[in-house]
Parts: structure tokens; C-alpha cells; sequence
């Protein structure tokens, strides 16, 4: 019987000679949710993030996937189990036509040219990039890259996906777009996201769970509501930066 | 908003048909005996050899990005162990050509492995440094060598410059046939995925190791093959002739300057030899140093202003018309 | 082997390797400080061997005006290549550039001097300590020559007020830049007096060693071996190194000359991937 949860995160600590950047990290992610990580810069985001895809080892702590204990394993066993992510600056890979960046992915579970590139062609189409597959990765502009990324991460058919920063540095137009695109893959595909943002409308019409980090620990865990009119963490984060206006603009 | 440029497939298909007239060029050409002929068989030879040689080393160095400085390490194992073999132990060529397979397959495997530990200039600098140890051991291990003299082989293990001609054309055809192969397989794809971004492919689930070491043994196979034909048509094998730096940077030179990790960039480059053969044969041997100035000064000059090779100017600049046009 | 024989090894090999230490201390800053990755460096190295021969044996200029000038025209050369060459970071642009480099001073050096072999030949007059143990009078001057080199070269980074704005861009480009320092001057500079090492330690060598086109590849590799044992950029680790590198070599020729390059250079090959770690925070290609 499947979990409920497709990850938990047992009191994950990581020390960096001396330095701890996360420290006693717990938490679940319900499958088919979106989840938002937040937390101000240097609160242990993107060392969590590495450490969920195997990049870091924990010092201390257990990452479950699927019920099942992945800590130990390497980035490609956790792939193979349905793990991947986009990076915070999309740089994927260069020279490679879109297609063949795509199939990178494709091929990390299908060992045919021919079915990779099948596979390749349908994440492709999945984020609207049919017509721009023969290009290359640097003849994009950056949005289409945000989206040939995604797709490379989809080709891996993941069942939790980590995003990291997807949204920074796009338009509000480019913006929701790719919310529409996000929510409709979880719709339609149910895959489970995990998305490290510093957009916050983004979060707060996305995620049905936010998970706030300050300092390396676990400040608050909510809804989007319950965290925005959290004491604790409308001073530790969204103080300035946080526009009610806007969350009335993009909301749900 | 749509790109459209010149259609790939009529691109591709006079690109076929330039590469085709070409061979068939180079095959017919020995039909039409002549003084001059011979003389462009002997240059047309040695653009072969390094068109090869340099594409060899593309699999490695281009496609999985392993900058190695040490290839002549590779050639050299495969031209003693022609040598050696025939000349000294009576054996059968082909097994010659296994033993230097052999020893070039594993030398790539250590070299390999050293690359998953070490990046850009250290790696460099270990190819370099291999390539060192054997040509000192190539020169102290006399019994076996016969040191700096050399290994000399007997007319019935040599061939003649005609039929050297044909063989490094076969020998440039199949290596450019099977680069094809490499590129378009999933090990091109996985290799060219690690050069370009080793963290993401990680994510993706790719263990980079065993596509680099996979790389660099049929670049190392190749090229110790090579050094066997090599062998073979001149006659002799000499340390400083073989395990020599300058083998090592003209199979880099000639695939940067057409476009190191492209096809058909060993191709392009390859009228580098052309022109350096012309330089030499103009001047004389007694201004050797003439032909390093020009080579380093091509060097110093594709690293500033063409640092992708001409075959990616080359696509830059129909991108930008088809896109004006189109 | 008398005790004897094992000091003087030990002494020929600590005052030759201090002159290797010199000889490698400007790759290192140019590698750990400078972040340039210069395969040409054997090559210059040679090229100031062969010129300092030519001027003292055929254009018979004294070693006064040796001393004076090749170091100077060192400096140009260096600070010339950094600022109109070098000036792009990427790796892979480094290594074709100076390999390019490297190949025209090659070719420089067979047009102008021809391949032959040069040697000074100096039959280096000895300095006995006891009956059995005696020191290369050459040599221990390069030992100090190359200390005092080494050391100046120290304080001059410390004390000075050009040093110390070398040392502000390089550690800190941005900020230097923002205070007005002109970057790409100050570490053409710095380029610059890497060379001049390079122009003193050659100086040094040519009255010890003969020079020959090969040996700028293998001067090339022991400096490399040198900088990555000592750590990139630690130029007194350089000198140490340099040091250990030079008994190394001194009992390995002693024992087994043949193989000692074969040797040198496995060893070599080790250290490198041992030390990899050290590899942190040099630019990847």
C-alpha cells in the first residue's frame, strides 16, 4: 500500500566543517501536493535542497521517499525512483538541441534512442516547446529556457519534483503562465512539486502547504493563509517584500 | 515568434554530397600518375593521418570534453606495439594491433578515471605527464625498444606509400562513421550532457564515470590504431617520433580549429596541415621553427576570436541569415 | 652508501631543489594568486636559458647588463601577454593561448638559437666541509639567490604599496575596483613579476644545467608538480617543495639515472590525483 506521504524528512541535519546550515529538519509531503519552501537568504534552502537530491549528504537525519529510506542512495538511484529538480539558474546544457537536452532526461529511465527521444518529444510538447526542439539551449531567450529545463526534469517522469527558483527574474505575464503550466502538470499527471521560491505570490497561489525556514531550522509550517499572518514569520521574512495587493491579483 | 532558418536537411544533404566528392576526389586521384600527384598523394597522406588522429581525439576531448594534452601516449602504445611485435616477437599483425588496443584501452581506462577526480588543467596536465613516463620509458627500456635508435621493421612488415594512401583514407572514413555513431547514441548524448553541466546530469540520473571512461577507450583504441598504421608505413618507431607533444597538440589544434565536440570539425581543421606542410616545404627544414610560430600563432588566434571553431561560426553566421530572411 | 655520499646527495639536492623551488614559485603565483593556468611556462623558462647563453658566450655582453636587462624585458613580456592576451578567464581559453604562446617561443628559440643543446660548462668549482662532503659552490648561491629572491619577493607583497594592491585585487577584485584601482593594470604587474622569477631563476639554471628545446616540457611539468604539492599560490609551500622535489631527484640520480624522469613524473601523476582536493576554487574548464 503506498504512503500518503510521498516524502518525509526525519530531523535532517547537515554540518558544513563546523557550520551547521540545516538543523533538525522534519517535515511531510502529502502526494500530489505543491509545497512551498521559503526562508530568507542563507536559511538553509538550497543546502536542504542538495541534500534532498543527493548532492550533500546528511550528517544526520533520514529522507524517506515513497516510504521508502533513500538517504544513503546516490542522485541516480534517487532519480530512478522518481526525484529530480530544476536549478535556480537555468543553465542546462548549452549546445544541446532542446531535444537532445531533453532526452538526457528521457534516457535516465529508457535506454533506446528511439524511445527517448519519443519520451523527449512528449515532455517537449507538454510545456509548449514543439516548435523550438531543434534549437539550441543558448539560442533561447531565458523563459524558454526555464520551460526546456522543466522539461528535461519531466522526461525523467518524476513523481517529486523540486524547483528551485523556477520563477525568478520572470514577468508577471511569464509568470502566471508557468503557474498554469505547474498546476495543470499536477492536475494532469499528479506529480508532487516542491517548489523553493522567492516569489511569493507564486507560493502563496500555488502551494496548499509552506514550509518556512529561518537560520538553518524549521520556523513554521501552514497554509499559505496561516503563514501569512504568522507573527513569527511576517518578521523574520515577508516583512517588506511581502504585497497583499499582489496576492489579491494572483490569487487562487 | 518561430526561427526558421535554412532547412537542416538540405543543409545536411550538400554537406553529404561535399564530403562524398571530396573521397571520391582523394580515391581516384592515384588513377592520374604524374610528378605532382605524388606529390600531393605524400601531403594528402599526412592530412589523412592527422584528419583521423585529430578526430580520435574529438571523441574524448570533444564530445566528453576530456581535455587531454597526453594523446600521443595512446598512438605511441599502438606504433611499439606494432613495432615490437613484428620485429622482435615474429607476430601475427592483427594480434599486434589487439596487444596496442589492449594496452591504449587500458592506459584510457586509468586516464579516464583520474578525469572523474580531476578537472580541466590538472587532467591536462596528468595527460601530459603520461605521456612523459612513456617516453622515457620507451627510451631507457632498451631490451625491448631498443631505446633512442629506434625499432626498425623489415620491408615484408611495412607498406608502400600507395597503399599507406588507401589505408588512411579507409581509416578516415571509418573513424569518421564511427564518431557519427558515437555522437548520435546515447553515449554521445550522456557524454556531451556531462561536459556541458555535470551537476544537472547528475540530477537527471546520468553517473558520468562510465560514459567518460567509455569515451576516452574507443578514443584511445582509435588512435592507438593509428600509431599501428603509422608504424607501419614509416618504417620505424622512434621515442621522440611517437610519445612527442607535438602529435598530441596538432590532434587538438586541428579539432579546435574546426570545431572541437562537432562532427565535422577534424574535417575543417584539417587544411591546417595543408597549410603547415606548405610553410615547411616552402622554407626549407632549416626553418623548423617557422612552422611552430605559424601553428602557435593559429593557436593564440582561433583561441580569441573563434573559441568554438569555424564549424560553429559557421552555423552562428547561417542562423543569423536564415533568422534576417526568414 | 657511505654517510658521506648521503650528504652530499641530501645538500646538492636541497640547494639544487631551493633553485626549483624559485623556478616553480612564479607558476605557482600565477596559478594560485593570478588564476591563470600558463602551459607555456617551461618554454620561457628555456628561452631565458638560451638568451642568457647567447648573450654571455656569443654576443659576449656582460653578466651585469644580463642581469639588468633580461629581467626587465621579462617583465614587459609578461605584463604584455596578461593585459592584450589573457585578459578572458574562461580555462580552456587560457591553455590554447599560452600553448600557442609556447609554441611561437619554441619556434623563436629554433629560428633564433637553433635546437642544439647549450652549455655554459662551467666545471663548477667544490667547497669541501669535511674531506667527504662537499657542496656545489653554484649552487649554494643559487640557493641563496633563490631564497632572497623568494623572500623579497614576500615582503615586497606585504610591505609595499604596490604588493598590497596586488594582494587587494586579488582578493578582492570587485571591491579594489571599486575603490579606483585599475585591476587589469595591477595584475598585468603581477603577471609581469612572475616573469621576472621566471627571467632570475633562469639565469640561475643556465650556469648549473645545460638547456636543451626539450627540457622546457619537463621544467614545465616539475614546476606544475612543485606548485600542486606546495599548494597553489603558496609560494614559500613553493619553495619547501622545490626543495623536497630537488633530494628526490639528487638520490634518484644517484641510484637509478635512467628512470629517475620516470619516476619524477609518476610520482608526479600520484601527487596529482591525491591532491586533488586542492583542486577547490581553481576554475573548472
Amino acid at each position: 500500500m503506498a504512503d500518503a506521504d510521498i516524502l518525509k524528512v526525519e530531523g535532517l541535519t547537515k554540518v558544513f566543517a563546523g557550520l551547521t546550515a540545516n538543523e533538525d529538519i522534519t517535515f511531510s509531503v502529502a502526494r500530489g501536493a505543491i509545497s512551498g519552501l521559503i526562508g530568507p537568504n542563507g536559511a538553509g534552502k538550497s543546502t536542504l535542497f542538495k541534500t534532498l537530491l543527493g548532492v550533500h549528504r546528511p550528517t544526520r537525519g533520514r529522507i524517506l521517499l515513497d516510504g521508502r529510506d533513500i538517504t544513503a542512495d546516490s542522485q541516480q538511484q534517487r532519480c530512478r525512483q522518481g526525484l529530480c529538480c530544476t536549478f535556480q539558474i537555468a543553465e542546462s546544457f548549452h549546445d544541446l538541441s532542446i531535444l537532445e537536452a531533453v532526452m538526457v532526461g528521457a534516457y535516465s529511465r529508457l535506454s533506446r534512442r528511439a524511445e527517448a527521444r519519443a519520451a523527449a518529444r512528449e515532455a517537449i510538447a507538454a510545456v509548449g516547446l514543439s516548435d523550438w526542439e531543434d534549437l539550441r539551449y543558448s539560442e533561447l531567450n531565458a523563459f524558454l529556457r526555464k520551460k526546456a529545463e522543466l522539461a528535461t526534469a519531466l522526461a525523467t517522469k518524476p513523481q517529486l519534483l523540486l524547483l528551485d527558483e523556477l520563477f525568478a527574474g520572470c514577468s508577471h505575464q511569464e509568470i502566471a503562465e508557468l503557474i498554469s503550466l505547474i498546476d495543470g502538470l499536477n492536475r494532469r499527471e499528479g506529480i508532487t512539486f516542491i517548489i523553493v521560491e522567492h516569489v511569493l505570490h507564486v507560493i502563496m497561489s500555488l502551494c496548499a502547504k509552506v514550509i518556512v525556514l529561518e537560520s538553518g531550522r524549521i520556523l513554521e509550517v501552514g497554509s499559505p493563509r496561516e503563514i501569512s499572518t504568522s507573527p513569527a514569520v511576517l518578521t523574520a521574512y515577508l516583512g517588506e517584500d511581502y504585497d497583499a495587493d499582489e496576492h489579491q491579483k494572483f490569487g487562487r | 515568434m518561430s526561427f526558421r532558418f535554412l532547412s537542416p536537411a538540405a543543409l545536411r544533404t550538400t554537406g553529404y554530397a561535399g564530403v562524398a566528392a571530396l573521397v571520391a576526389a582523394v580515391a581516384i586521384l592515384p588513377f592520374f600518375p604524374s610528378p605532382s600527384v605524388t606529390y600531393a598523394m605524400g601531403l594528402i597522406l599526412q592530412i589523412m593521418l592527422f584528419v583521423y588522429l585529430a578526430q580520435a581525439w574529438n571523441i574524448a576531448g570533444g564530445f566528453a570534453g576530456l581535455f587531454s594534452l597526453g594523446h600521443s601516449a595512446f598512438f605511441g602504445l599502438g606504433a611499439y606495439s606494432y613495432a615490437i611485435g613484428v620485429a622482435k616477437y615474429g607476430l601475427d599483425p592483427t594480434i599486434c594491433f589487439l596487444i596496442g588496443s589492449v594496452l591504449a584501452a587500458g592506459l584510457g581506462v586509468v586516464t579516464a578515471v583520474i578525469s572523474t577526480r580531476l578537472s580541466g588543467m590538472f587532467f591536462a596536465m596528468v595527460t601530459l605527464g603520461l605521456n612523459e613516463i612513456l617516453l622515457n620509458l620507451a627510451s631507457q627500456l632498451t631490451w625491448l625498444t631498443n631505446g633512442d635508435a629506434g625499432t626498425y621493421l623489415r620491408k615484408q612488415f611495412t607498406v608502400s606509400a600507395g597503399t599507406a594512401y588507401y589505408l588512411f583514407l579507409a581509416l578516415c572514413i571509418a573513424i569518421f562513421v564511427l564518431a557519427a555513431l558515437v555522437r548520435h547514441s546515447k553515449l554521445g548524448t550522456m557524454c556531451v550532457a556531462v561536459k556541458e553541466n555535470e551537476a544537472f546530469a547528475r540530477a537527471l540520473g546520468v553517473n558520468p564515470a562510465p560514459w567518460k571512461i567509455a569515451a576516452v577507450v574507443i578514443s584511445a583504441i582509435a588512435t592507438a590504431i593509428g600509431g599501428g598504421f603509422f608504424a607501419m608505413y614509416q618504417g620505424i618507431v622512434m621515442p621522440t617520433m611517437v610519445f612527442t607533444f607535438s602529435i598530441s597538440i596538432k590532434m587538438l589544434i586541428v579539432t579546435m580549429i574546426g570545431g572541437v565536440g562537432t562532427l565535422w570539425g577534424p574535417l575543417v581543421g584539417a587544411f591546417l596541415v595543408l597549410f603547415d606542410e606548405l610553410v615547411r616545404a616552402s622554407l626549407g627544414a632549416t626553418f623548423g621553427g617557422v612552422s611552430l610560430i605559424a601553428y602557435g600563432a593559429i593557436l593564440v588566434f582561433s583561441a580569441l576570436f573563434l573559441p568554438k571553431g569555424i564549424m560553429e561560426a559557421v552555423r552562428r553566421h547561417l542562423l543569423d541569415r536564415s533568422a534576417r530572411h526568414g | 652508501m657511505t654517510f658521506d655520499v648521503f650528504a652530499t646527495l641530501l645538500l646538492s639536492g636541497i640547494f639544487t631543489g631551493a633553485l626549483y623551488g624559485l623556478f616553480a614559485s612564479g607558476l605557482t603565483f600565477q596559478l594560485g594568486s593570478l588564476s591563470i593556468a600558463n602551459f607555456g611556462y617551461g618554454s620561457w623558462l628555456i628561452l631565458a636559458m638560451y638568451t642568457t647563453y647567447f648573450a654571455l658566450q656569443v654576443w659576449g655582453v656582460p653578466l651585469v647588463a644580463v642581469i639588468v636587462v633580461l629581467p626587465l624585458a621579462y617583465f614587459a613580456a609578461g605584463y604584455l601577454i596578461r593585459n592584450i592576451l589573457l585578459r578572458q578567464e574562461t580555462l580552456a581559453v587560457q591553455i590554447l593561448t599560452t600553448l600557442g604562446i609556447a609554441m611561437i617561443v619554441d619556434g623563436v628559440i629554433i629560428m633564433a638559437y637553433s635546437p642544439a643543446p647549450r652549455t655554459l660548462g662551467i666545471v663548477e668549482p667544490l667547497f669541501y666541509i669535511t674531506p667527504g662532503i662537499h657542496v656545489g659552490q653554484l649552487r649554494f648561491l643559487a640557493f641563496v639567490v633563490a631564497a632572497v629572491a623568494l623572500i623579497a619577493f614576500q615582503v615586497f607583497l606585504r610591505r609595499s604599496y604596490l604588493g598590497k594592491m596586488i594582494r587587494a585585487v586579488v582578493e578582492e577584485r570587485e571591491t579594489a575596483q571599486l575603490m579606483g584601482i585599475n585591476s587589469d593594470r595591477v595584475l598585468g604587474i603581477a603577471f609581469g613579476l612572475s616573469f621576472v622569477l621566471i627571467a632570475i631563476a633562469a639565469m640561475l639554471m643556465i650556469h648549473l644545467f645545460p638547456v636543451t628545446t626539450s627540457a622546457g616540457a619537463v621544467y614545465q611539468l616539475m614546476s606544475f608538480l612543485i606548485a600542486t604539492i606546495a599548494g597553489l599560490g603558496n609560494m614559500r609551500g613553493a619553495f619547501l617543495a622545490g626543495i623536497a622535489i630537488g633530494v628526490l631527484n639528487a638520490f634518484l640520480l644517484y641510484f637509478a639515472a635512467s628512470y629517475a624522469t620516470v619516476v619524477l613524473f609518476t610520482v608526479f601523476v600520484v601527487v596529482l590525483v591525491l591532491f586533488s582536493n586542492r583542486t577547490a576554487g581553481i576554475k573548472h574548464i
